[in-house]
């Protein structure tokens, strides 16, 4: 997973490297990395799969990810169901809809942390986060081939 | 045609502290819009000291979430939720209105 999971021990690393009582500076960055590690993971297999591995390829494929799209696509597997191009109804499984469900609570999480100066952090806040994309990770790992992913 | 929710019962968060007690000690919520301007429900959580420690907080937290999820339908619903934690300890010392 190389550099998502980077970010997500960076992430951790943010958390706890000042102690028990961490700042806002670093509780903020932690949460805001935290959901670009998720962010990451998804959009380089995402490359991967349709560029076939050449860097260059695939980092031309990853910009062209934008945030809104990715949440608008995460929303819809939410759901218990999707409907694909075809009109066909999917169940969609449920480490899938764990992984849209992390990402869009991280989204949300990494736009407070980022624009909202006003709102505090508290430690047991982000490690709700921290938890949130780890077990994102893990679903994520044990679902990467199937057809939905 | 669907309609919005702009509010979520007061008696059902009620009930839920005190099914949840002792490791959730109060819950604030509010319906309005996320980033993208979707339609959302925020809850402020506040938990036991006890209840934040490491150990016990991932399954605390999963279990409160889970419990949003099937008192309010969000499995079914347009309203995403979105959770967040905070000690007392924490909130004795940060003092946000908001999670009072």
């Amino acid at each position: 997973m190389g550099l998502a999971q980077d970010f997500l021990t960076q992430a951790n690393h943010l958390a706890t490297h000042e102690g028990a009582n961490p700042s806002q500076a670093a509780l903020r960055r932690s949460v805001s990395t935290s959901y670009y590690a998720l962010f990451h993971l998804l959009v380089h297999d995402a490359a991967l799969r349709w560029q076939g591995g050449s860097l260059a390829a695939t980092t031309g494929l990853e910009r062209a990810f934008s945030h809104g799209s990715m949440k608008n696509g995460s929303v819809q597997f939410n759901n218990m169901h999707w409907e694909d191009w075809h009109g066909v109804i999917q169940a969609v499984p449920d480490e899938i809809r764990n992984v849209a469900k992390a990402f869009t609570k991280l989204q949300q999480q990494r736009h407070i942390a980022d624009y909202d100066n006003y709102l505090l952090w508290s430690s047991t806040d982000v490690r709700t986060v921290l938890t949130t994309a780890a077990s994102a990770f893990a679903n994520w790992e044990g679902i990467r081939e199937h057809p939905l992913a | 045609m669907s309609m919005v929710v702009t509010q979520l019962s007061e008696e059902k968060l009620r009930q839920l502290e005190a099914d949840l007690a002792p490791d959730v000690v109060r819950i604030r919520a509010r319906v309005g819009e996320d980033w993208s301007e979707h339609p959302a429900a925020f809850f402020k959580v506040i938990l036991s000291d006890a209840a934040s420690q490491p150990a016990q907080l991932k399954d605390v937290a999963l279990a409160v979430e889970d419990r949003l999820d099937e008192e309010f339908g969000f499995d079914w619903s347009e309203l995403i939720p979105y959770v967040r934690f905070r000690s007392e300890s924490e909130q004795a010392n940060l003092k946000e209105e908001a999670w009072d």
